[in-house]
């Protein structure tokens, strides 16, 4: 189509149906009904929902607690809801005044929750859906939200890959089934604001890792719904199978504006470091070391580097600590404004905050101002319209600017006795003048939507809303020739997305003779999307004063190109859903999705799912248990949600231009890209490519999900269970292509993957509800197993990474487990070496062709042909967590408040290339010389750690004969168990008494200070295991995991 | 309502790429059909480079008599015709694993039979003329020769894909005869044949793409592989006779200058000469040292210096004064053919650049080729004309006919030719027209011989990959 940004033509035809069904019925006036709502303590609730039943009309009260209702008929029953109290129900008639008292509600079951289109009551859902609340994660210091969810939620595995503000967190929502794992690849779930999409797969950064969750400010947040099952989120159809994750934004009381300032500062803390010595204490480690193992004839030739032997040279005598050179106590400080105020034919809100994050590596940085409004409007009694604005203003500087977080590798990291000038450490830390790095986005996002409350018949409506993302990302890289070693390069990236999406639906809701409840949705819905990327690259010797790809004739120095790519999707969806009196519940919903990026004949996709509950405690059978089993639902749902695969243009074989060869360069010596032969463009497959499939299709992800919600004790303790299978199928991957064809691989449906997993959250008030001393614990824990279901080309083995470093699918096993040897120890004397019966031979090494001796690794020879190579290796451990959880005590006491979040993942396991490189470095064949210059062996290690002499028996081989690759990855020394139990975050506040609050005409005032990661406890030799790599690997060279303490202070007005 | 909504439905999920080129929006003008056959080119440039650069060299002539060592563990192997030792499959990047795969020449095989489907397909008027279409599926039909012809010389059989088809229709194919696979070169050769003209379409592509000199200079080498030696002879005949090439002088600036590409000998090339078309790997890093590039010492591919003086025994020959230098290093002899290498800058930073075309046939190779034929087919008087006038170009007298001019010929190749991907096939068909292995009797015996173990294997992955695959003969009967 031509007019690509415009809606088409039957968006324009809804958008007409909807204003025909906008008229406006005037009501007849039949009574006023005021009075005060409060709650247990006698304290006013302000911004408590009092609503006439049956009808549209409500109002709130004000900040006394006050409130004043209309009626439209003469005998109603009004309802009074506030988020976490008990709704109750009144019915009254005529004018008069209505006080009441609300209670806390520790059940949960009348909270409202977010699922697709439609709020429903806990005490209904038939689905698997947690809520976190965003006053539980007020004010943590994070650039996104995500990070703060960890530990909070039963399913929902957080985890940071590491400390670097503003980048991506792995956020799996029960279990993972991501294929592009072993390459560090990270899969989202589809995350909605307000009803507003928002895709951060759609989102490109010029800065690998940047998080489009930047743009929301978390301090702006309500509450947080995670969709599990597929009943919940089945609505959202192919984009829904990594879960959905709905965030409510905060809403104004009803009354006078609150104005509402709130600010904290503080300081990122340097980390736990990697364990390294220096100086003389790393002098005597290596010398004690060559003493005790070394040869004789390196110290009588005088081979020993002088930097270890000649400690009064005082150019050797240094102790510089590179770690420390990297690291500092970094400032964090934030300000959040809002205003807004609930009035009777509008409502508004304003918000603004400033996030600044200066990193604990030296060179980072992370700013983030994120602007929100929020407008709704009544025009008539019968229509509403609104409008939600965000957008996210991101400027980050990332080090040195090629994404090396040191510019050392652990293999050859220098040892503490070289001498930093200052320019080196500038360089090294990206502070050098002349290096630029300028990483903006604009992140616009906004809604606007009418609501037509009533068509034609009672509980009927319809809303129509347009909604867009417009994503803005530019990076400016300059890195002078100091930096690149040859000429200066200037680079620019400019990436923006633009999404549209016109969503109309009807929704109803019914209740018949108090008994049946009939609610359903049905609508419509078109989605766009235009991703526009370009990127410029420049060498040249330019004065360093031009910063950016300027003055630089057309040739090899100068490369560029632009992408333009567009995706587009028609959906119809809707939900049914019945109970009766809150007894059996039943709901069905309904989704079919077109996606351009398949052909017509696969074009649509469908997914259904089906769910159904039982509130037993609600039987009459159950009265006797009613005493100590206050609640209890068991609930049940199938379905099916998915997934878009990769590409936009995955049915298409494209053709490339790409006329690189083994060794081609430009003329400017390096590699760029090579388009020509003998200067003619070519044009052919990209046969290096998988081949794409034209018959490819959606991903399905049935899903299975029972379980059951208790609250015990009067609702003090409430308990939620749930077991799931979640299945994903027609995965897309490669398999092999018939190599005759030209292709090697080809991309199709190939795979299947599944998620099975319990999960547990208990909820209890310790306490009281009339104690001034209040307790509450949230505890919750999650069991997954994930496993390869289904592979192609007959359930073949496939393996991928680096031949040191390879990683497997295997039907029946988790993701990508490590390929390693089993490795028990060291051989401690030659006869321990097991040797050939036929030939007599030693145990022999296939890959370095050397026999295995006395201080080498004792490598298991798994198919006992006395021959240790590939065919020996085995599958252990792997990046995926078994169990994860949190364990959150919050503490209340007059204005007193604390809570304590532990957060634990158990299961993982991680691949500790830091340690195996550092020893490769130690167990060169030339360490008398490469220790002086090489950090290499200088750590917590003990002499008696490496085998030294026959018969020593140690845990790791000989230092200074490496014939076997000692030190090799893949051995299973180097994984490691990486679960942790992380003391997360410490919240601690004081809400100042009232009377002096008053004197200073505000409305109230609280300190606050929240102390976030303290200590971690693990079981592995790093020291934070969740600092990984996703697919597991440590590289030892990755940004830590800081600690911050902050200070803070909120004043409403 | 209803037709209006199927209608924006299929409007509105209708996107096709834009910023790349499918089959569907390609296929246009000529300018796409001239980049879809220069694709096939960069293919054969990749399949000519893909063991490190050296590929087209490594099969040519590292197992020949050329090099008494090589210090690359792997490419010894090759020089040893050690063709079978194991490789993990992992090791994707080992040269012996590349060597024993056929991957990239499927790729050309396949844009061959893409440009041979498609072009007929495209409306006429998208070319300029007759001629300019004719040329450029006469040149897809030329490359599908050619590469079915360079694999039937490494493995012998191979599986024949005459087809295009879409990847996931695509079957796994068996191997071929031999005799089929060479009867299509024939039928390729025929097809391009009244299809391509002496020139290129662009004058600047003369001699690194196909045109009827290098069609004819593939026919002769054809004929010659399979004996058709009367064939052999009028093909090379129709070469010399066409007057558009000639020699150059075997001084050391011109005779180099044939290796920087597109000389008046250059037939047919790989370019790789053009601007930011340059290699830092070739075979030249194999085998020059310093000066001619920096900070070597020793070459990988090593010949001793007395090695020398058993190749041109007689004294005089300007090729072994002016493309050898035995003084870089005492130890070795030093083929500077491909010493045409530049660097980026002075210092530690600067990085060299070849800029040396593989040049694939050659004026004074097709001569040779037709004494070859000559004496073959008995017509001694002649061949001899043409020995003598490729011998007096390198400064030397007449043959003194000592000895088989066949056998002579063969080695008047191997001094005309030395490092230029010929030897290994030359000694080949020496040994098919002498009955007997000479000069490399030391790797493979005639029992061996007989059995073609000059054939490579097939990587072991390859039959994982396709399960109708068979190994080579000789292969399949070693370990």
């Amino acid at each position: 189509m031509k007019e690509n940004d415009q809606p088409p033509k039957m968006i324009v035809f809804w958008l007409l149906f909807s204003f025909f069904l906008l008229q406006g019925t005037a009501y007849a006036q039949n009574g006023i009904i005021s009075g005060t709502v409060k709650d247990e303590r006698g304290d006013p609730l302000p911004g408590v929902n009092v609503k006439e039943n049956g009808t549209q009309n409500f109002t709130r009260t004000d900040a006394d607690g006050k409130y004043q209702i209309t009626l439209k008929s003469a005998k109603v029953t009004l309802t009074f809801t506030f988020i976490g109290f008990a709704k109750q129900e009144q019915s009254v008639s005529g004018t008069r005044t209505l006080n009441i008292v609300m209670k806390e509600d520790a059940s949960g079951l009348d909270e409202v929750v977010v699922v697709g289109y439609q709020d429903i009551e806990r005490r209904k859902m038939t689905g698997a859906v947690s809520s976190v609340k965003g006053k539980t994660f007020e004010n943590t210091p994070y650039a996104t939200f995500d990070g703060m969810l960890q530990g909070r939620v039963a399913g929902l595995a957080v985890m940071s890959t590491s400390g670097e503000p503003g980048t991506n967190n792995i956020v799996n929502i029960r279990g993972s089934s991501n294929l592009r794992l072993a390459d560090n690849y990270i899969t989202a779930p589809l995350y909605v604001i307000d009803g507003i999409i928002y895709d951060v797969s759609d989102i490109q950064t010029a800065y690998g890792g940047a998080s489009p969750l930047q743009a929301i400010n978390p301090n702006d947040i309500e509450s947080v719904d995670i969709l599990k099952d597929a009943s919940a989120s089945a609505i959202y159809g192919a984009r829904a199978a990594n879960g959905v994750i709905i965030i409510k934004t905060k809403r104004p009381a009803l009354g006078i504006p609150e104005i509402r300032i709130s600010a904290y500062t503080g300081i990122s803390d340097r980390p736990a470091m990697k364990p390294i010595t220096t100086g003389a204490a790393e002098r005597r480690l290596k010398m004690d070391l060559l003493y005790a193992g070394g040869p004789y004839n390196w110290f009588y030739q005088n081979n020993i580097s002088q930097m270890l032997t000649d400690s009064l040279n005082p150019s050797f005598n240094n102790n510089t600590d590179w770690q420390g050179l990297f690291l500092q106590k970094a400032n964090i400080n934030n300000v959040n404004a809002s205003v807004g105020a609930t009035m009777e034919k509008y409502t508004y809100r304003l918000s603004l905050q400033r996030y600044y994050e200066e990193g604990v590596m030296i060179g980072y940085e992370n700013q983030s101002i994120t602007p929100r409004l929020f407008l709704q409007m009544n025009p008539t009694d019968n229509f509403q319209v609104e409008t939600n604005l965000f957008a996210g203003f991101t400027k980050a500087k990332h080090g040195s600017g090629d994404g090396n977080k040191y510019p050392f590798n652990t293999w050859g990291f220098p040892s503490s006795f070289w001498q930093v000038t200052d320019v080196e450490e500038a360089i090294y830390t990206g502070r050098y003048d002349d290096l630029m790095d300028d990483d903006l986005t604009t992140s616009w996002n906004g809604n606007v939507a009418g609501t037509i409350k009533k068509v034609g018949i009672p509980g009927l409506s319809f809303r129509s809303q347009f909604s867009f993302n417009m994503n803005n990302n530019t990076r400016d890289l300059f890195r002078p020739a100091l930096l690149t070693g040859s000429r200066n390069h200037a680079e620019n990236w400019v990436n923006q997305n633009k999404r549209w999406e016109w969503e109309s639906y009807f929704n109803y809701s019914k209740v018949i003779k108090d008994a049946h409840t009939v609610s359903g949705v049905l609508g419509f819905g078109a989605e766009k999307n235009r991703s526009n990327n370009s990127y410029l690259s420049g060498w040249s010797n330019n004065s360093e004063a031009i910063k950016t790809v300027n003055g630089i004739p057309a040739g090899a120095d100068l490369w560029g190109y632009s992408t333009v790519s567009e995706r587009s999707r028609l959906s119809v969806f809707g939900r049914l859903a019945y109970d009766y009196k809150n007894k059996y519940l039943l709901s069905a919903s309904y989704r079919m999705d077109a996606s351009s990026r398949y052909n017509p004949d696969n074009r649509w996709g469908i997914f259904p799912s089906i769910s159904a509950g039982w509130a037993l405690s609600e039987e009459k059978f159950f009265e006797p248990l009613k005493e100590v089993v206050s609640f209890f639902k068991i609930r049940s749902s199938y379905g099916l949600t998915g997934l878009d695969p990769g590409s936009y243009y995955a049915r298409y074989t494209t053709l490339g231009f790409n006329a690189n060869y083994v060794g081609y360069r430009l003329d400017n010596g390096l590699e760029g890209t090579q388009t020509n032969y003998n200067g003619t463009g070519v044009t052919y497959p990209n046969y290096a490519d998988p081949a794409s499939s034209t018959s490819i299709k959606w991903e399905k992800t049935p899903q299975f999900n029972l379980g059951f919600d208790m609250n015990l004790f009067k609702d003090r303790v409430s308990l939620t269970a749930d077991y799931y299978i979640r299945d994903s199928k027609d995965m897309v991957f490669t398999s092999r292509a018939p190599i005759t064809s030209g292709f090697s691989q080809i991309s199709n449906n190939f795979i299947g993957i599944r998620n099975e997993g319990v999960e547990l959250t208990i909820n209890s008030v310790n306490m009281s509800p009339h104690a001034a001393f209040q307790w509450n614990t949230n505890f919750n824990i999650t069991y997954n197993k994930n496993r390869v279901l289904s592979l192609p080309f007959g359930g073949q083995e496939y393996r991928t990474g680096q031949p040191w470093m390879e990683r497997t699918l295997n039907v029946g096993q988790p993701l990508y487990p490590f390929q390693v040897w089993i490795t028990n120890g060291v051989y401690a004397t030659q006869a321990d070496v097991p040797v050939d019966p036929l030939t007599g031979n030693r145990l022999y090494n296939g890959l370095t062709g050397q026999y295995y001796k006395a201080g080498d690794p004792r490598q298991a020879d798994l198919n006992g042909d006395y021959i240790i190579d590939y065919s020996d290796k085995v599958p252990m451990g792997n990046p995926n967590p078994d169990w994860t959880g949190g364990f959150t005590n919050s503490f209340s006491y007059k204005g007193f408040t604390a809570s304590v979040l532990f957060t634990f993942i158990f299961g993982r396991s991680l691949w500790n290339g830091y340690l195996s490189d550092r020893l490769q470095d130690a167990g060169s064949t030339e360490v008398f010389r490469t220790w002086g210059s090489n950090s290499a062996v200088a750590g917590d290690f003990n002499l008696s750690d490496f085998w030294l002499q026959s018969g020593d028996v140690a845990r790791f081989p000989n230092l200074f004969s490496n014939t076997v690759e000692n030190w090799h990855i893949a051995q299973s020394y180097f994984v490691e168990n990486a679960s942790f139990i992380r003391l997360k975050n410490i919240q601690l506040g004081y809400t100042l008494p009232q009377e002096w609050v008053k004197k200073l005409k505000l409305h109230s005032i609280r300190i606050y200070s929240m102390i976030d990661n303290l200590h971690v406890w693990s079981w592995s030799d790093t020291p934070d295991p969740e600092a990984v790599d996703p697919n597991g690997y440590l590289t030892g060279n990755g940004y830590p995991i800081p600690k911050k303490y902050t200070f803070g202070l909120d004043v409403t007005f | 309502m209803l037709l209006l909504f199927a209608a924006s439905c299929s409007d509105f999920l209708d996107l096709e790429p834009i910023s790349e080129a499918t089959d569907q929006t390609f296929w246009d003008t000529q300018d796409d059909a001239n980049s879809a056959v220069a694709a096939m080119y960069a293919l054969t440039r990749q399949a000519f480079n893909y063991s490190n650069g050296a590929t087209f060299y490594a099969y040519g002539d590292l197992p020949s008599d050329e090099f008494g060592a090589v210090s690359d563990t792997y490419f010894e192997d090759v020089r040893l015709m050690n063709w079978s030792r194991a490789v993990a499959s992992s090791e994707t990047t080992n040269v012996l694993y590349r060597l024993r795969r056929y991957d990239l020449f499927y790729r050309i095989i396949d844009q061959a039979n893409r440009v041979i489907q498609r072009l007929p397909e495209m409306d006429a008027s998208a070319f300029s003329s007759t001629s300019a279409y004719n040329h450029l599926l006469g040149e897809a039909y030329f490359m599908r020769a050619f590469t079915y012809f360079f694999m039937a010389r490494v493995w012998g059989a191979v599986p024949l894909v005459i087809t295009s088809v879409p990847t996931t229709e695509a079957m796994d194919v068996p191997v071929s005869s031999v005799e089929e696979v060479l009867t299509q070169v024939r039928a390729d050769i025929d097809a391009a044949k009244p299809l391509l003209s002496w020139n290129n379409l662009s004058s600047a592509d003369f001699s690194v793409r196909g045109n009827k000199g290098a069609l004819f200079a593939l026919e002769a080498h054809y004929a010659a592989w399979i004996g058709e030696y009367e064939t052999c002879s009028s093909a090379a005949d129709s070469v010399i006779q066409s007057g558009r090439y000639s020699y150059v002088g075997r001084d050391s600036v011109s005779y180099r200058r044939i290796f920087a590409g597109q000389s008046a000998e250059g037939i047919f090339e790989i370019s790789q000469n053009a601007d930011n078309e340059g290699s830092n790997l070739g075979i030249g890093s194999f085998t020059l040292i310093a000066p001619y590039i920096r900070d070597e010492t020793a070459p990988t591919f090593q010949m001793v210096s007395n090695r020398m003086d058993v190749l041109f025994d007689e004294s005089g020959d300007l090729r072994k004064q002016n493309a050898f230098n035995v003084r870089a290093n005492p130890s070795y002899a030093i083929c500077t053919k491909y010493a045409n290498v530049s660097y980026t800058a002075e210092g530690s930073s600067g990085v060299r650049i070849f800029k040396n075309n593989i040049v694939v046939f050659r004026y004074a190779d097709i001569v040779l080729l037709r004494a070859e034929a000559l004496a073959a087919t008995g017509r001694n008087a002649e061949a001899m004309s043409l020995l003598n006038e490729v011998r007096g170009r390198a400064g030397l007298p007449v043959w003194n006919q000592n000895g088989d001019l066949f056998e002579e010929v063969i080695q008047e190749r191997a001094r005309e030719l030395f490092l230029e991907g010929h030897r290994f096939y030359d000694l080949i068909r020496l040994a098919r027209h002498s009955g007997r292995v000479q000069y490399i009797a030391d790797k493979m015996n005639d029992a061996e011989f007989a059995e073609g173990k000059y054939f490579w294997p097939f990587d072991p992955t390859l039959m994982v990959l396709n399960p109708l695959l068979r190994q080579t003969p000789y292969w399949a009967s070693v370990n």
